[in-house]
């Protein structure tokens, strides 16, 4: 079967060929797509990788991957899951007449030869498994669903290439960068997690310094980023997927959609005034207390025992 | 102004239970209602009519229950509802977006046409940018604000990191975050006149669109997160610390 896949992204690029060289039969072609020079891309499992330097936009990005998956009779189309490539993806899909798996997390091939795939639904409190019948499937893939191997050594050729000339209907006039934090989410071993519980944006330094005190870093629910920009990145089933050793959310409800958002984390910690709170419940230990009586409280025990 | 939106009638996830023993979700058992992220589609379509003035249509395709999203559609202030009635079964969002796409081009023009970001039951955030691609007409995707200059919109995309102006001409299909505003609640009168507002209704079956999908649901299987569930409540805040640090310790999750 011959796969096109494509990220801006070397990293998930090879995370996703080495996904399908663990899942799928052994008479695989994978063509790569991306933006930079990718390290030894055979030994990943590429066979072909397109290198577009100075890819501008979208619908360039989609001519080519439109273009490459064409050229190579690729029966499966694969993006990294992010929000413009989940828009490529389902306009790639609709040219084709395609069937469209957003967010594959797991994929086979049936017995018939078709593809079988696998996604979270209903915020994540359930899995869904696909069959295509589609005469070429598109997908869009998360970060970290396999550690990348370099144990293929496929010859890989390397072709570098202009971005297709094609007209954009939509024109970008301005863009404003969000300031992220310096180790990405999923990677962090602990997390404080800010709510609507706290009042004010300059409270939020109790949970800095409790987060820098475990060595840890801070985010929140999406209200507190995308409504009030205290920060800029949240945690749930719109946002980060996390598994850190320690999740400690403060005043934090608890709603399906932020929950969809830590359930690989190893130890689960709620601290919230109201003891129904879903939050609560949801944790491997529950906190009923307010916390701009208990944060601080706690910040000074730990300073306490670790100067000891 | 031509307004239409796309509206999902999705399951409340939130009051989605599992069967204890086969951990089989329990659909039908589960209540529907407006996918979320549909009513600040609907919410924002009422705001641009009630400045550059036109008409709201709200189009849903989906089982006879659909009929009630559109009534409350109604209810919050859209002039006119379309209900494809689907008459044939499971269908994939291929199928969906060929049918909306038909019933647009059918009662439009429209100049502006407004999605949700992505529906809260599947999450695949496919159909709006598909019938755009359909209709041949440009598609902004996650927009958190929306304004209309003569011929052109101009609109906010909310991306992982960082935020784009994008205008594009109109027609153009919109789909929108829930932080675009706050939907308004319909009041109790407009409710009851909505309850007797005929509604047209189409089969989906009788549609002249590719009406086989491309995606077939298997299984669905409800995953179980295991917590342990402790409380520690009604303790002094001193010992209510103690009591959590002396667990974490013991969890070998934070260093003594
Ligand atoms: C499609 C969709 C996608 C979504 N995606 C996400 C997502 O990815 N992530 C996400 O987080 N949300 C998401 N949401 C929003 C989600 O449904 C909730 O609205 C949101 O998580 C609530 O945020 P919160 O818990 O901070 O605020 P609230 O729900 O307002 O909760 C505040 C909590 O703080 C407690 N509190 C108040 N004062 C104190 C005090 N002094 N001490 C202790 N506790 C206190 C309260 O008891 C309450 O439980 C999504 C929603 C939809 C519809
Ligand atoms: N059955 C439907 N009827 C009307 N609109 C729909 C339907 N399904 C999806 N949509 C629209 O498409 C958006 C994205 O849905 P989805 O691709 O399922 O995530 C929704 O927010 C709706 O605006």
């Amino acid at each position: 079967m011959h796969v096109t896949i494509f990220s801006e992204n070397p990293e998930a690029l090879i995370e996703i060929s080495t996904k399908l060289r663990e899942t799928l039969p052994s008479n695989l072609k994978i063509y790569g797509i991306t933006k930079v020079e990718v390290r030894s891309p055979g030994d990943y499992g590429i066979d072909k990788l397109h290198i577009i330097k100075d890819l501008r936009n979208i619908y360039e990005a989609e001519a080519i991957i439109e273009k490459v998956a064409k050229e190579s009779y690729s029966k499966l189309i694969i993006l990294e899951s992010n929000k413009n490539n989940r828009e490529i993806a389902a306009r790639i899909a609709a040219k084709l007449n395609a069937g469209y798996i957003a967010d594959c997390i797991d994929l086979k091939l049936d017995a018939d030869g078709s593809i079988i795939a696998s996604r979270m639904i209903y915020a994540s409190k359930a899995i869904e498994t696909i069959k295509s019948i589609s005469d070429v499937t598109v997908m869009t893939m998360p970060r970290r669903i396999t550690e990348p191997k370099a144990q293929w050594k496929v010859g890989c050729e390397i072709v570098y290439e202009d971005p297709p000339k094609v007209e954009a209907k939509t024109t970008i006039i301005d863009v404003k960068r969000k300031e992220l934090s310096a180790i990405p989410l999923e990677a962090a071993e602990v997390i404080v997690s800010v709510g609507r519980g706290f009042k004010r944006k300059e409270d939020c330094k109790m949970a800095e310094e409790l987060a820098k005190i475990l060595g840890g870093v801070t985010a929140c629910s999406r209200p507190i980023a995308a409504d009030l920009k205290w920060f800029n990145e949240w945690i749930g089933l719109s946002g980060h997927k996390v598994s850190p050793k320690l999740y400690i959310a403060i005043g934090i409800s608890g709603a399906i959609q932020h929950l969809a958002g830590i359930q690989g984390a190893k130890i689960v910690v709620a601290i919230n005034k109201d003891a129904e709170a879903p939050m609560i419940k949801s944790a491997d230990y529950g906190v009923v207390a307010d916390l701009y009586e208990f944060i601080p409280k706690l910040i000074e025990k730990l300073k306490s025992t670790s100067t000891k | 102004m031509e307004i239409a939106v796309c509206i999902k009638q999705a399951l409340d996830v939130s009051q989605l239970k599992m069967d204890p023993k086969t951990l089989e979700p329990l659909i039908h058992v589960t209540p529907m209602k407006m996918s979320d992220i549909d009513r600040n589609a609907l919410e924002e379509a009422l705001r641009i009519r009630e400045k550059h003035g036109g008409k709201v249509t709200a189009i849903s395709v989906g089982g006879d229950k659909a009929k009630e999203v559109l009534r409350e559609a109604i209810a919050m202030g859209a002039d006119d509802a379309i209900h494809i009635l689907n008459d044939i079964g499971e269908v994939d969002e291929h199928v969906i977006s060929e049918a909306l796409a038909e019933i647009l081009k059918m009662k439009g023009p429209f100049q502006i046409i407004l999605c949700g970001e992505m529906s809260i039951d599947k999450y695949t955030a496919q159909v709006g940018v598909r019938v755009a691609e359909k209709l041949g007409i440009p598609c902004i995707t996650y927009a958190r604000s929306i304004s209309i200059e003569g011929e052109e919109v101009i609109a906010e995309r909310d991306l992982e990191d960082r935020i784009e102006m994008v205008k594009a001409k109109m027609p153009t299909l919109i789909t929108v975050t829930r932080e675009i505003n706050t939907p308004r609640l319909p009041q109790l009168i407009a409710i009851l006149r909505a309850a007797k507002k005929p509604i047209e209704t189409l089969n989906l079956s009788q549609l002249k669109v590719d009406l086989k999908s491309k995606l077939k649901t298997l299984s669905v299987k409800g995953i179980e997160v295991k917590r342990k569930g402790v409380l520690i409540k009604d303790l002094p805040v001193d010992k209510a610390v103690d009591e959590l640090l002396n667990n974490l310790i013991r969890e070998g999750v934070i260093k003594r």
